[in-house]
Order: C-alpha cells, then structure tokens, then sequence
C-alpha cells in the first residue's frame, strides 16, 4: 500500500464524480449518471477506509498545483473520516435516488437534479480536502449555490421562498467566514490552514475575538445553530427527500468538520470563547428538540431534530474550548481532547441516521403524497420490511442502546461527570458543566418523545388519508434498503464503539489540534458496547426462548384489537398534535402559536346548536422576534437609499466618481 | 370555632349508623345461601380456585335484567363471597351474560364481544327477551333471540328472573358437560 495508490483513488473519485456530472448534465442519461455516482463513492468509501487504516494519522498531500492558486489537495485524519462518511452515505442516497427520481420523473427534472447532486457531493467533498482559503471558500461556495438550486428543485413559490431564504442566510455565513480568513491574515486570501496557528498567535487580542464570532457565525449558520437557524426547517424540508438527507446528514457536517478545523487551530481565544459556543449549543438543542417534538410536518421535524444534534455537538465542542481555557493541565487537556472524539462520532452517527431519516420521510411522503403527520399512519401494515429499517433509524435518533449514537452523547455524560471530581477546575467552571449534564439530560429525554411520536403517529395504526399508495413493497426495494444499511451502520458503529473511540482517542491531540503530549487515561467510556449489544441480543434470545417453552401448550387464537363492540377508525387514534400537547402545554412561552376556537351558529334562528372549528399553528418566535425587526430595518433604508436613485445615467457617473475620489483620499 | 364545632358533632351528635342488634338478627335467606354455597364449591372444583369472571352485555333489553343481575353484587347478595365476578371487558371472561332481544344495532357489537372472549365461553340468555325476543319477537327491529346470533349454552327465562334464578342457571350451566 503507498501513497500513490491512495492518491489515484482519490483522483479517479474526483474525476469519476467529474464524468457522473458531465453524464447528467450533457447526455441527459440521469440513469447512467446515478450508477456512476454510486461506483465512485463506493470508491471513495474504501479510499477513505484504506487511509483510515493504513496511514492515520498522516497528513498526506496528495498533489501540488502551484499553478492552480497553490491548491494542493491535503488529507489528514479529520477530513478522511469526514470524506470516509461522506462517499459511504452518497453511495446509499445514490441507490436511493435510482427509485426516487424514476418516482418523481414529473415533479423534478431527474438530469438536472441529479448533475447538481453531483456538484454538492463534489463541493463538500472538496472542502474536506481544501489547504488553503481560497480552495474552501471556491468549493463551499459550491457546496452552497449547487444545493440552492436542489431546495427548488420542485419550483413551486414555496421552494422558491424558502431558496432563497437560504441563500441569503448562507451567504452572510460565507461573507462571515472570508472576512474571518482575511482578518486573521492581515488582507492574504492564500495563505494555508496549517498556519492558522501562527497567525492567530500574532493578532492582537480584539481582532481575535472578531475572527472568532466571525467564524462563529459562518459556521453557526450553516449549521444550524440557534438563532441563525431560520433558513434550515425551511429549505430541508422543500428539496427532495435524497436531497434534504444529503444537506442535513452530511452538509451540516462540513460545517462541523470546518469548526474543528479551523476554530480549534485557533490560539489565543478568550475564556468566553468557549462559554459562548456553550450556549448557542445547548440553546440549538433545546429549542431544535422542543419544535422536533411539536412540529407535524414529518420532514420539518426531521430538520428541527438536525438543529437539536448539531446543539449537542457544537456544546461537546465548547466544553472542550472552555475546559483548554481554563487549564493547561494534562488531565483536563486529555478530557478535553476526548470530547471531541465524542463530538466526531456523534457527528458521524448523525450523519448515518439523519440520512435515513430523510430518506424514510421520502418514502413515506411518497405513500401518503402528503407531508402532514395528520394524514399518515398504518404504513407498516403495507411495508413492513421498511417500517422495521425506519425503527432502526428513529431508535438511534432517540438515542438509545445499544446504537452507535447513545454512547457519544454517553461518553460527554461521563467525562463532565469524572470532571466534577477535578480540583482544577473553579466553581463557575463546575457550575457551566453541571448545567450542561442537567441540559443534556432533558435534551436527550425529549428527543425520545419527537421520535417515538414521528415514527408512531406515521406508521402504525390505520391510515389516516384514504389517498394512501398500496402498491407492493418490492417495487420500493431500493428505497428502503439504503435505510436499512444505514440504521445497520449505526447499529454497527454502536457495537464497536468503544473500540473505535479509543481508537481516535489514541489520535485525540491530532484531531483536537491541540498541543497535547501524551494521551493518558482518559474515560472513553466505561460501558463496553459490544458487551451491551449482547447482553440485548442475550435478553431477546431468552425471552423468545422461554416463550417459546411455555407458551408450547397454550393454545392460541389471532383477534383484532378488542373495539367495544364499534368498529375501529381512524379518527379513533391519537393525533401528532394531541400527542405533543402536553409539551406545548409546559413550554409554552418558549414556543408560541396561534390557537383559534371560531364558532358559528348553523342555523340563524337556534343560537343553541353551533359549529366550532379549531385551528392551531405554530410559529417560529425567532422569527417574528428577531428576523422581522432586522427585515423591517432594512427595508427602511431601502427606501430611504432610494431618494438618491434618480435614474439619470449622469447620477450614477457622479457617483463613481464621487465613490472614487473619497477612496483616495482615503487611501493616500 | 368551626373546629370545635365539628368536634361536638363528631363526639356527642347523634348516632346515624344503623344499631348492631338490627343487622345481626336481619334474616338470612337459606334457599339462596344453599345455591350460593353449591355453586362455591362447583367453581372451585371446576376453575381450580379462582373466581368465575362474567362480562354482561345489554343487546337491547329494557334494563330490567340489568336490575336484577346488578343487585347479585350489592350488600345483600354480595356473589363476591362465592366466587362470581363481573368484569370490564369480555377477554378477561368465562361466562357472557346477554340479556334483551338482540336488537339490529347492538348484533354486531354482541358477535364481535363473543368472539373476543377467550374460548371455553359459556353464554347465558338472560329473561324472556333474550331467549326468543320475548314481547319484541317478530319485531322489524330485532333480530330475535340470542341464539340466532351466537351459540346459547343456558337459558333463564323470567321477565326479569329473580337473583336467585340467575344463580340457579349458572350452576345448571357450570353442571352442563358440554360446551
């Protein structure tokens, strides 16, 4: 194994991604396209893996194109995992989308569509691999217009709002993140992301704390985090369904693997760096979670649900910011570096189990033709191979054992708890962490109450539309297996988990970028996971076991679910609103909504006899409190920029020479 | 002081539960502890000590059986000591209780509670009504008797029978060899 080969299986990724773009676009055979798509990521995937085994933790360039604005494509541990994950769940969506866009041929242009996803796959793939700013702000721009275009893939007025609701929230991030690069090195748009270190050191303190929420902000928004959220449960839900598993699994992790990169190479941050990205995190997470849980549209909650992970893992990386600010301490250094192992699985596990929860969306949606929770259910009577793949994914969403998921949220739980015990450590130091476990707790709990309402509300029961698709399983085969692998994968990361984190762990230092010597005892996590798994596996062999020994001479009968004697409908069953009513009940300030009871006389003379009608929808407080006063400002100076637009062609001429001589005096 | 008043009320009030002497000397009726203690020993041998569970279903009677079979739990009868029970639903039951002509609106609701109890079930036509529909036979309304919609395995005629009959059909039915 050397380099070489490691470099040409990146190349024929690149190219390959290349041609299965050229295919799309230029022949029109989507078809052809989507199963080169797949090959080269299935490509990719053992690349990354090969790396993974073979050469962590080197950091390998893998060319030199001085001619190219010194783009020099660089892998190193963060961006193989990363590029690993990457290629591994595009190769699902990719068999995904043979079905998915054959289903919907009508409603999406496939050739189009399928050319863009290309280029997305292709942008975040290459800010994986970027060395300097320059080469990260070309493909994140790329990442970012190509998945403008998927949002209204379907062009209606709707998309088409929520596009560029996105675009614009993208773009302020993309601005924040190239005023970041061009503070920190003083005007220089090439310099290279190993000398972030350098430069940071070399600032001066303010324009350090500018670099830092600057970056903040860039990285925050397309992430995510509240309150930049806005844009996201409008455009996941409005791309297609291959496509908003790609942005919320994986798109928001480029952002989280550019965090890490660039934020924690950073030196010289101030103490309050790390509560502040505390507080965005837990605050997403609360607030991710508590609309996940009463949101009714399927695909919105699903996005929400994205905001509340990516809170979790932007708070494993503050804590790990805060703890190195507050001590240089091996023992707190060494904590601190396993959290952001922990923040790194978690954000992998995401990756898997958001696609499949995306994607699962997609095909329910595509069975009830309708993304309202209120009209779906009773579909894993029609498919049961899917709906027990879709329980995989939302079992691992919940988070709970003996899935992947559970032990990075796990291993943040345990190490702020062993951190209590630490004498370093001041009280404030004690009283951040211990509200972040106590936040935590209440975060993970609700986010077993969203899930269990999605998946129970959507699939089981009866049918709540009679407009429901009864047609077989077997023609959405490849639909419902990338869900199924995926919710393996998680099952899979999870019986492995502790190997795997002590496996990064050994390479903590390399991942946090942090000055660490040696990496000593650290908790990576007490449980061991594959003794969990079996002990799970043990459990359901016992109780079918004995079931099957005692229940040998009962005899038994198959009957409906006892009715009172009317027969059962739909209208009998608990609702996604009813369900979350009590959430919205306790939360209720926190939420907001609009609950309107009219009613009306049916017949003019009788006041007696009265039709009610009961309407509820929820809004988004962010958006009325914080997003429509700044709208509201703007358009003020819209109109008042508009006294000096006289249309004249000789206005505009003084202008630029106006414009010019100030610039020059400025500037001499 | 409302405290102290209610004190007084309490300790030196006057007397409102009934004197002991009236309810040790109130009169006990032998036929019916005869039946009872008959049909105790018989639910123990058959049942293996546990209680006999009986759902009833009204399938449109006139209430009066409901009556009757409702005082079997009071204070007076009180069937709880030999072993009878009623129940809320028909998959905890042994024995289905179906009184009234079955009407066209409860015959589905009467098969569909049948078929949800667990099997061996006995069933038990309760008063004239539910054994051939009783002043309702023939009726646009009614089917008829209970018969016609699921298997009978007693009948206790009477408009409505009396406690004691009820009790004397269960153990003509519990005594029944097949079912």
């Amino acid at each position: 194994m050397t380099i070489d080969t490691l470099a040409f299986g990146f190349f024929v990724y690149f190219f390959g991604l290349f041609f299965a773009g050229c295919f799309a676009l230029l022949g029109g055979q989507w078809k052809k396209s989507v199963q080169l798509f797949v090959l080269v990521n299935v490509i990719g995937f053992i690349t990354g893996i090969l790396y993974l085994f073979n050469f962590a933790p080197k950091e390998i360039i893998l060319a030199s194109w001085s001619w190219l604005f010194d783009f020099a494509p660089t892998v190193n541990l963060l961006s193989a995992i990363f590029f690993t994950v990457i290629s591994g769940v595009s190769a699902l969506v990719g068999i995904y989308s043979m079905r998915y866009l054959q289903l919907y041929e009508k409603t999406y242009n496939p050739a189009l569509t399928q050319f863009l996803t290309v280029i997305f796959v292709l942008g975040m793939q290459g800010v994986l691999l970027a060395n300097n700013s320059l080469a990260f702000m070309f493909f994140w721009e790329v990442m970012s217009i190509s998945s403008f275009f998927l949002v209204m893939a379907d062009k209606t007025s709707q998309s088409v709002r929520a596009a560029f609701l996105y675009f614009i929230m993208t773009h302020l991030g993309a601005s924040a993140i190239l005023g970041g690069f061009l503070i920190l090195s003083g005007g220089n748009l090439f310099f290279e992301f190993n000398d972030i270190t350098f430069l940071s050191a070399n600032l001066s303190p303010m324009l350090v704390v500018l670099t830092f929420l600057l970056f903040l902000f860039g990285f925050g928004s397309k992430a995510g985090l509240v309150p930049f959220h806005v844009w996201l449960p409008e455009a996941h839900p409005q791309a297609p369904s291959n496509i908003s598993a790609l942005m919320s699994g994986l798109m928001l992790k480029v952002a989280i693997f550019s965090f890490i990169k660039i934020v924690f190479a950073m030196t010289n941050l101030p103490d309050w760096a790390g509560l502040v990205v505390i507080a965005l995190g837990l605050l997403s997470a609360i607030v991710g979670v508590l609309y996940a849980v009463v949101e009714r549209d399927m695909k919105r909650a699903f996005a929400y649900s994205s905001i509340e992970n990516m809170g979790i893992i932007f708070t494993m990386l503050g804590i790990s910011i805060y703890l190195l600010s507050q001590s240089a301490d091996d023992s707190i250094v060494v904590v601190s570096n396993i959290i952001v192992v922990f923040a790194i699985f978690h954000a992998i596990n995401h990756a898997l189990f958001k696609t499949a929860l995306f994607l699962s969306s997609g095909i329910a949606i595509s069975r009830f033709h309708s993304k309202s929770l209120e009209v779906m259910g009773g579909l894993a009577k029609i498919m049961p191979f899917f709906s027990f793949a879709f329980l995989i994914a939302i079992l691992s969403a919940a988070p709970l054992p003996p899935f992947g998921t559970f032990y990075g949220e796990w291993g943040l739980i345990q190490n702020a708890i062993g951190l209590l015990h630490n004498p370093l450590l001041s009280s404030v130091a004690m009283l951040v962490i211990f509200g972040s476990i106590a936040l935590m707790g209440l975060i993970s709990g609700l986010a077993v109450f969203a899930m269990v309402k999605i998946f129970g509300i959507s699939m089981l029961g009866l049918s709540r539309t009679a407009h429901i698709d009864e047609r077989s399983e077997k023609t959405d085969f490849l639909l419902s297996a990338p869900v199924m692998m995926l919710g393996l994968g998680v099952l899979v990361l999870g019986i492995f988990a502790k190997s795997i984190i002590g496996w990064l762990n050994g390479y903590g230092d390399v991942l946090a970028t942090s000055t660490s010597a040696e990496s000593i005892s650290a908790i990576t996590s007490h449980l061991s996971s594959s003794m969990v798994f079996l002990t799970f596996v043990i459990f359901l062999a016992l109780t079918y076991a004995l079931y099957n020994f005692f229940g040998k001479n009962v005899s038994e009968r198959e009957y409906k679910t006892w009715d009172c004697g009317q027969s059962i409908d739909a209208t009998m069953q608990y609702s996604a609103t009813a369900f979350s009513g009590p959430i919205r009940f306790f939360f209720l300030h926190l939420l907001g909504r609009d609950k309107v009871l009219k009613s009306a006389a049916v017949v003019e003379t009788n006041h007696w006899i009265r039709k009610y009608t009961f309407s509820l929808s929820l809004r988004s407080v962010w958006k009325d409190k914080l997003y429509q006063p700044i709208a509201g400002i703007l358009n003020f100076l819209a109109q008042r920029a508009r006294v000096i637009q006289g249309g004249r062609i000789q206005y505009y001429l003084l202008f630029v020479l106006g414009t010019l001589i100030v610039t020059l005096i400025i500037v001499l | 002081m409302k405290f102290f008043q209610l004190l007084k009320i309490l300790l030196f009030g006057p007397k409102v539960t009934e004197n002991e002497k009236t309810i040790r000397e109130f009169p006990v009726d032998d036929q019916f502890e005869a039946v009872g203690q008959e049909l105790k020993e018989t639910i123990k041998r058959l049942y293996g000590g546990r209680s006999l569970r009986i759902r009833a279903v009204d399938a449109g009677s006139t209430n009066a059986e409901e009556i009757e079979f409702t005082a079997l739990n009071n204070a007076y009868y009180d069937i709880d000591r030999f072993g009878l029970s009623f129940v809320a639903s028909p998959r905890h039951c042994d024995m289905l209780f179906v009184s009234g002509p079955v009407t066209r609106n409860l015959e589905n609701a009467l098969k569909t509670t049948y078929e949800a109890a667990p099997s061996p079930c006995i069933v038990v036509a309760l008063g004239d009504g539910a054994i051939d529909g009783g002043i309702w036979k023939d009726s646009y309304a009614v089917v008829g008797g209970v018969d016609k919609v699921i298997p009978v395995h007693i009948r206790i005629p009477g408009n409505p029978p009396r406690p004691i009959e009820i009790l004397r059909g269960v153990l003509g039915a519990l005594n029944q060899k097949n079912f």
